[in-house]
């Protein structure tokens, strides 16, 4: 008999332990480019560890699907963390974790930080994953045409805060 | 600001946004999962309980109140995931649980059920029961080897920590050459000790048991993680030529872990945790001297894959005769979904050459799941999202198609799964929380439907003339069966009850137990209000506390586990009213 992923789990805290731990790298990925800060990411995905483990008993039907299941925690807990940054707007953790100089990508990075945390999200998956809508709406369990109209007015408020960038840098000139 | 032009500047800003290093989270997610494993507190409010009397170390599998508990979570769940056909039959499901269970290498299959072992040889059609050894009945940390329809083998932990810890040596092998209607056992050296544990016999005689330390990661902390820090696992190997009766190291080796098959009396195989592969770069060891030494294989293509692929073992190796054997492996070139993909690796000629087939990912994936596989001897399937979505192929992936799963329940996983032919196929899947069941296939997996032991289990009680036996079946419950007869047959499952066959059948194997039961346990430190903080009655009466109502002088502490789920053991108080001498259950909720 051959056990699931070849890790042959000797209980049932091994099994979600060996689940968890298979889905860290695209966690990781995903959290990156939601976050747009890949440290962030990394305390994003640990976070999200605890909070999967500390759940594990609550969420037996969801055994069936436990990285799908931990993929939705790693995004509520890059949304949680979405929502802290725009409560505390400090400079924005981005530069320094990437060590970045400011680039022309700079208004795109803080356009985005004003938008709401689940537009920062669903542009992370669109434009940083690369999903397309029905990848998207598969991973945040919501209609294609919900995805499709979200993204629309993400798009449409990232328009207006890159106008409203260039209209106050033009004024202060 | 044109929409594509901003799409455009979009993508160009997240493709700065690059992730690294995805392998020094893995083991400093590693590292976290096990402290956070390692710390519970919580158990150690019931030290006190756990210790008292004889009965510390009973870790009793009540299947009745599992069920009573957990019996409106197996009820219910519509079919499978998408394909019309039979919808999941609770009732019938629940006859079939079973603890764990396999494929022989003949094509049989075996199944242990608490203190049974079942065994079919045409596909589930009808089975064979004898007795499984374990004197608490089948836990998560014991290891079954089942040969063929009468030789198996069993290695219990000698460990005091069931329930807690993964720890099956040192332990004893017991084997059975009758299908389990007698064992014999043997202590293994209190000299060979190791957290994880598997064995492999190629015959009647000759056997191997690998004895392996997992790898460790570095430190904790998210940024102090680095492969320099984290230490290769390794493995010991133990040789049988006798059946099981004795053993003698022959061999240890680095990199070795507990999966691990004997092909043949000569040729070992072994893959190497994630952590101690990414140490080495080694996906597969071998060994053609009986394990005493081992050397990596060169599986093909592995090695030019670009230096920041992350490479792991996914299923295996498996054999399923001297020549013919399979393995996968997950291959995930960062970062980009297109990358990410299993090679199926297999030889027709006892692994001296191997063929690699990759993943041709010719169905609808969901990108932010990474895929599980399983190898056999004739399919190879992939799942996406722990096996939910299965695809099998039965040629190593040239082709797939969907498995189905009509009769599964929905939202469950395999646990494990094997096909033996183009049509016949057998998984363990949870049905509900502490409901692991057996499920069949006879159309290559397009429906499944509940093993039927028939009447195998009654049988063996109804013939058992055999103090053993009725010992080993019997043990599971001795400790409840010592002073209240008719309230622990009340407890029995259905299916030990048609074992017995009668409450008085029952009393009688408690009888020709008497020595055992007269050495009743007793509660040596009784448990105090402060150790039992949340007591639930269970059934009816005005009881509200244990200490309160109850004789504790005459109680027993029960240690309940629920194998096939992630719920911790149970602390069970059985007492007599002090006041009517009636015996009642507390069950004491988790802290």
């Amino acid at each position: 008999m051959i056990e699931v992923a070849g890790v042959q789990p000797r209980d049932d805290d091994e099994r979600v332990v060996a689940s968890l731990l298979a889905g860290v790298p695209e966690a990781h990925r995903l959290a990156s480019w939601v976050l747009r800060d890949s440290v962030g990411a990394e305390d994003a995905v640990q976070e999200a560890l605890l909070r999967a483990w500390s759940k594990r008993r609550s969420i037996r039907f969801e055994l069936g699907q436990p990285q799908r299941w931990f993929m939705r925690i790693v995004l509520n807990v890059c949304r949680d963390e979405l929502r802290r940054r725009r409560r505390q707007p400090v400079a924005t953790t981005e530069q320094t974790a990437l060590g970045r100089t400011p680039s022309d990508h700079d208004d795109l990075g803080r356009a985005i930080g004003r938008l709401a945390e689940d537009e920062q999200i669903l542009l992370g998956l669109r434009f940083g994953r690369d999903l397309t809508i029905p990848q998207i709406a598969l991973a945040l369990a919501i209609p294609e045409g919900t995805v499709k109209s979200r993204l629309h007015h993400a798009l449409e408020h990232m328009r207006a805060e890159l106008d409203a960038d260039r209209r106050a840098e033009e004024s202060g000139r | 600001m044109s929409t594509p032009d901003l799409e455009a500047r979009l993508r160009s800003y997240y493709g700065t946004v690059a992730p690294d290093d995805s392998t020094r989270l893995v083991m400093a997610s590693a590292r976290l999962l096990e402290d956070a494993r390692t710390a519970r507190p919580s158990r150690s409010a019931w030290s006190v309980l756990r210790l008292a009397g004889t009965l510390a170390a009973a870790v009793v599998v009540l299947a009745v109140l599992a069920m009573a508990r957990f019996g409106g979570g197996v009820t219910g769940p519509a079919a499978g995931p998408s394909s019309p056909g039979p919808t999941f039959d609770s009732t019938t499901a629940l006859r079939a649980q079973v603890d764990t269970a396999g494929a022989m290498r003949n094509g049989g299959i075996w199944a242990i059920q608490g203190s049974y072992l079942l065994t079919s040889m045409d596909n589930g059609a009808s089975w064979r029961a004898g007795t499984f050894p374990s004197p608490i009945g089948f836990t998560s940390y014991e290891q079954a080897f089942v040969l063929d329809q009468d030789h198996a083998w069993a290695l219990t932990s000698d460990q005091q920590t069931k329930g807690t810890q993964s720890t099956p040596l040192p332990g004893t092998v017991s084997r059975t050459s009758d299908g389990g209607k007698t064992w014999q056992s043997a202590p293994l050296s209190a000299d060979v000790q190791c957290p994880r544990a598997a064995m492999s016999f190629v015959d009647a005689r000759r056997g191997f048991l690998m004895c392996a330390v997992p790898s460790t990661p570095g430190p904790s902390g998210p940024l102090a993680q680095s492969l320099l820090s984290a230490t290769e696992g390794s493995g010991t190997v133990l040789a049988t030529t006798d059946g099981g009766a004795t053993w003698s190291i022959v061999g240890s080796a680095q990199g070795l872990s507990q999966a691990f098959t004997a092909s043949d009396a000569n040729t070992l195989w072994s893959t190497p945790d994630t952590i101690s592969s990414e140490l080495t770069g080694a996906e597969l060891y071998v060994s053609r001297n009986g394990g005493a030494t081992w050397s990596a294989v060169n599986l093909p293509g592995l090695a030019s894959v670009p230096a920041n692929t992350t490479v792991s073992v996914q299923a295996g190796p498996v054999f399923w005769d001297a020549s013919n054997g399979a393995m996968a492996v997950g291959v995930d070139q960062c970062c980009s979904v297109d990358t990410i993909a299993i090679w199926f690796f297999r030889t027709a000629d006892a692994g001296r050459s191997w063929s690699v087939f990759k993943e041709p990912r010719p169905y609808p994936l969901d990108p932010l799941l990474s895929d599980n596989a399983t190898v056999g001897r004739v399919w190879t399937v992939i799942g996406v999202d722990g096996l939910f979505n299965v695809l099998v192929s039965g040629d190593y992936g040239a082709t797939w198609v969907h498995a189905g799963g009509a009769g599964m329940p929905a939202n469950t996983t395999f646990l494990s799964l094997d096909m033996f032919d183009q049509t016949h196929g057998v998984a363990t899947v949870f049905a509900g929380p502490g409901t692991r069941v057996l499920m069949l296939t006879s159309d290559g997996g397009r429906t499944w439907h509940p093993a039927d032991f028939g009447d195998a289990r009654a049988r063996l009680g109804s013939n058992s003339g055999d103090a053993t036996q009725a010992a080993n079946l019997a043990g599971n419950y001795t400790v409840m069966a010592t002073k209240a007869p008719s309230v622990a047959w009340s407890m029995l499952s259905e299916y030990s009850q048609r074992a017995f066959g009668s409450e008085a059948a029952f009393e009688a194997v408690q009888a020709a137990l008497g020595r055992r039961t007269n050495n009743s346990p007793q509660l040596v430190d009784p448990p105090q209000s402060a150790n039992v903080p949340n007591l639930q009655n269970l059934g009816p009466g005005p009881w509200a506390n244990l200490t309160a109502t109850a004789d504790i002088t005459r109680a027993y502490v029960v240690i309940v586990t629920f194998p096939g789920t992630s719920e911790p053991p149970e602390s069970l108080v059985l007492a007599p009213l002090a006041a009517t001498g009636e015996w009642r259950v507390w069950v004491a909720a988790a802290p």
